[in-house]
């Protein structure tokens, strides 16, 4: 390996900051994926990328004489070559083996690392076809010895290779559109359960969850709601910091954790510290935090307990007034140690609804400035829709924040909601 | 020393980083919203200052027009850094802005060293 395909490689990944240099790989990939999707009718551009001038001087007499028509750059080096990359898409690569800061299969990959879909076709000497079906198999679309090409044999050669990887950037693009469906349908099951509720005086719960961005994954959004054999009915809305796999697995784990400690009859403060204790042993990062609010009905639906972990406040439907309540509460959890939640009681109206959820509702950009919804024109918006019955209450709200960021991007995070109607028995 | 980070290509917010040397501080001031598009550069101009070793990092918040969860994960985890590495590690944070609702909404307020100005944040780290 020679030392300037390394100095090669490091400098375009210096070039790739302040950015992840995966985020700037994927850019690449979409970017000449399109190039190839969007321009079928252009020209295909072709990159050679040869020192020997030439060697250079005939390929280009042979592109010119290609029919169908592409038009070609020319490259001497590897850094020269990353540059034409980055100046504008290019269809396919033609590289030679020999190169001033890159040796046989160096060349390839350093260029592979740097250009992710685009196709390459690799030129080897008279005496060198092994090399070729090394590049081939270390990535390469094909490979053409210098000296037994033609015009038509060169075109052809190109054509296929741009063909071949836009085939497979195609499928590997619907295969991972596949697994993504599936692990949000698995997440689905995780995150958002089926209420456990038993009995005649079980309330009306109405649960939303309406996922981020498109094509991503579910975030760490989670609730539950369990009836206990006396009548109370627990509920739960958390969020964990963060969007990605982790947090949506831990969400899982916490969810669970929650449900298994009110079925063995944990509650309060106790139930916050345990859950505090998991989270700090499951998560994969340990900057990762959650947010959540617990809520127990009680039997005779006249009192309620609501315990706040660094959690938005939630709000209380009575009549057509909808009221907001950020009870005192302690930190989210696995922030500090040794913290405290302490337990609000809260009177119930007769009958009224208690709405939790998390801070996608009201975390949505609603104007080109940046600004946001923000709770108090959330509160706004649910007061006038004050009259509404459960199920229609929350779509429209959803519907309403959704509507406003609408022309901004739409809501980012993910938003559940759960809205949980009781009516006192006697 | 002084430098900017331009905003991704990707962000349509605005987002901006300046470094500003400070007697016995290296202050960062973040501009505009913290949130999943500005991560990146934000954690970048941390981590370099943390692991090149200073001798107190101050993040200034008070230009800050929006933070999420996910800015704010980003400061407990340069706090989390900065603890394991003894670098004092202080937030500036004006009681009106947006940040400091979040902060004091999540409970961070008590978990880590927050002031009101720059001034009384350096003022700290002197005595």
């Amino acid at each position: 390996m020679s030392d300037p395909a390394q100095n090669g490689a490091n400098r375009v990944q210096e070039t790739s900051t302040p950015e992840s240099p995966g985020g700037r790989d994927l850019g690449l990939v979409t970017r000449s994926a399109l190039g190839g999707l969007l321009h079928d009718r252009r020209e295909p551009v072709v990159l050679l990328v040869e020192d020997d001038p030439g060697d250079a001087l005939l390929v280009e007499e042979l592109v010119a004489d290609c029919r169908p028509r592409m038009s070609l750059r020319w490259a001497r080096s590897i850094e020269e070559a990353m540059a034409a990359l980055q100046s504008e898409p290019v269809d396919c690569v033609l590289l030679d083996l020999h190169l001033p800061d890159a040796h046989g299969l160096d060349a390839l990959e350093a260029l592979r690392e740097w250009t992710g879909g685009t196709a390459v076709v690799v030129l080897t000497g008279l005496a060198e076809e092994e090399s070729g079906l090394a590049a081939v198999a270390a990535g390469a679309q094909d490979y053409l010895v210098k000296g037994r090409v033609d015009p038509e044999w060169l075109g052809r050669a190109i054509r296929y290779a741009v063909q071949r990887t836009q085939t497979e950037q195609s499928a590997a693009a619907l295969q991972a559109s596949q697994l993504r469906a599936e692990e949000n349908a698995r997440l689905e099951r995780g995150l958002l359960p089926t209420p456990l509720l038993e009995g005649i005086d079980a309330p009306e719960i109405v649960a939303r969850y309406h996922p981020g961005r498109a094509q991503s994954l579910l975030g760490g959004d989670f609730y539950d709601v369990v009836q206990l054999p006396d009548g109370t009915v627990e509920v739960l809305i958390g969020d964990v910091s963060g969007h990605g796999p982790d947090e949506a697995a831990l969400g899982v784990a916490l969810r669970i954790a929650w449900r298994t400690l009110v079925l063995s009859g944990i509650s309060g403060t106790e139930r916050l510290r345990r859950l505090d204790q998991i989270l700090a042993a499951e998560r994969a990062q340990d900057h990762t935090f959650a947010t959540l609010t617990c809520v127990s009905l009680l039997a005779d639906r006249r009192t309620a307990f609501i315990v706040r972990a660094g959690h938005p406040g939630v709000m209380v439907r009575s009549g057509s007034d909808v009221a907001w309540l950020e009870v005192p509460g302690g930190p989210a959890l696995g922030i500090l140690p040794d913290a405290d939640w302490p337990r609000y009681e809260l009177a119930l109206p007769e009958r009224g609804a208690l709405v939790l959820f998390t801070d996608g509702l009201f975390e949505g950009r609603i104007a080109a400035s940046g600004a946001r919804l923000g709770e108090e024109r959330l509160l706004a918006a649910a007061r006038a829709l004050g009259s509404l019955p459960g199920a229609s209450f929350v779509d429209e709200l959803i519907g309403h924040a959704q509507g406003l960021a609408e022309g901004f991007g739409g809501l980012d995070d993910d938003v559940a909601v759960l809205h949980v109607t009781w009516r006192q028995d006697r | 020393m002084t430098g900017t980070i331009p905003q991704g290509e990707l962000d349509e917010s605005s987002f901006s980083i300046t470094t500003e040397q400070r007697p016995g501080a290296i202050v960062v001031t973040y501009r505009g919203e913290l949130e999943l598009l500005s991560l990146a550069p934000a954690r970048i101009a941390l981590d370099e200052f943390l692991v090149e070793g200073v001798p107190a990092l101050v993040v200034d918040l008070s230009a800050l027009e929006f933070i999420d969860s996910i800015g704010l994960g980003l400061l407990v985890r340069a706090h989390k850094k900065a603890w394991v590495l003894r670098t004092p590690f202080i937030l500036v944070c004006p009681k009106d802005g947006p940040a400091h609702r979040l902060l004091a909404l999540t409970g961070l307020l008590q978990a880590l060293r927050v002031h009101p100005t720059l001034e009384e944040a350096l003022a700290d780290l002197e005595a």
